[in-house]
């Protein structure tokens, strides 16, 4: 039996509560692909040194800030898919939604390959949210 | 809008407001409450930008509420977004539930 148990506590876990933000975003609405863009090539920069290197501290070294850039990559992407993206970008591209979760999936791809194909994969499918972005951008003109 | 209950549940996301409160934290809140009365200090929350958000009372001025993060490193508030006027202000932050 778990003798921390607390029903109040737990109570209050399972209640419907509303979420207030306590973020650092911009309001604004200053979003744009690249930031995911330029993690994502450090990603793929990083997996073709690493090829290039039997040194096993530089190696160890690569994969922890591989593994970095590649969380950063997924916050870049999550903030786009959640801020930027509104229900009528959907209508208008329905495969927005498969394809950031296939582009967030690759990043964490990246993390347990070391290989640059993996990388180029993740660069691949920010190109393709970078062009649906783009014709958003031009609609709202 | 109507606030039909006195209390209610919120739930905080992201770092502005650490490190008083983690991301995930769940806050009571007092939602009926006479606006003149709230201190700078107290923590409320407020919709700003059609969301709610959560900040620290900074200060109260002619022209409204002042409003800070308590992490000013990971915080947009009134630094970059100005006052909000106090009809704004949604609850006013009474206890922390869980963590």
């Amino acid at each position: 039996m778990n003798i921390h148990f607390n029903p109040i506590k737990c109570l209050f876990r399972q209640l419907p509560a509303q979420m207030v933000s306590a973020h650092c975003d911009l309001p604004c609405g200053v979003y744009d692909p690249a930031q995911a863009r330029i993690e994502a090539l450090s990603v793929f920069a990083i997996a073709t040194k690493m090829a290039d290197s039997s040194d096993t501290d530089y190696r160890t070294r690569a994969i922890i800030i591989k593994e970095q850039r590649a969380e950063l990559v997924k916050h870049h992407l999550w903030v786009l898919w959640t801020d930027y993206f509104k229900p009528q970008h959907l209508e208008q591209h329905p495969n927005l939604h498969d394809l950031f979760w296939r582009a967030t999936k690759q990043a964490g791809e990246t993390k347990h390959l070391h290989d640059a194909a993996t990388a180029q994969k993740l660069l691949d499918l920010i190109d393709e949210i970078a062009e649906i972005f783009a014709a958003t951008k031009a609609a709202a003109k | 809008m109507l606030k039909i209950t006195p209390f209610g549940l919120y739930q905080v996301a992201g770092e502005s407001m650490l490190p008083t409160y983690q991301p995930g934290t769940r806050l009571l809140g007092l939602r009926w409450f006479r606006r003149h009365t709230i201190k700078p200090g107290a923590i409320i929350v407020a919709r700003q930008n059609h969301r709610l958000v959560i900040k620290r009372l900074a200060s109260l001025t002619s022209q409204g509420a002042m409003l800070l993060g308590d992490n000013p490193s990971a915080s947009t508030d009134s630094r970059s977004l100005g006052v909000v006027p106090l009809s704004a202000i949604e609850a006013v932050i009474i206890s922390k539930v869980v963590q």
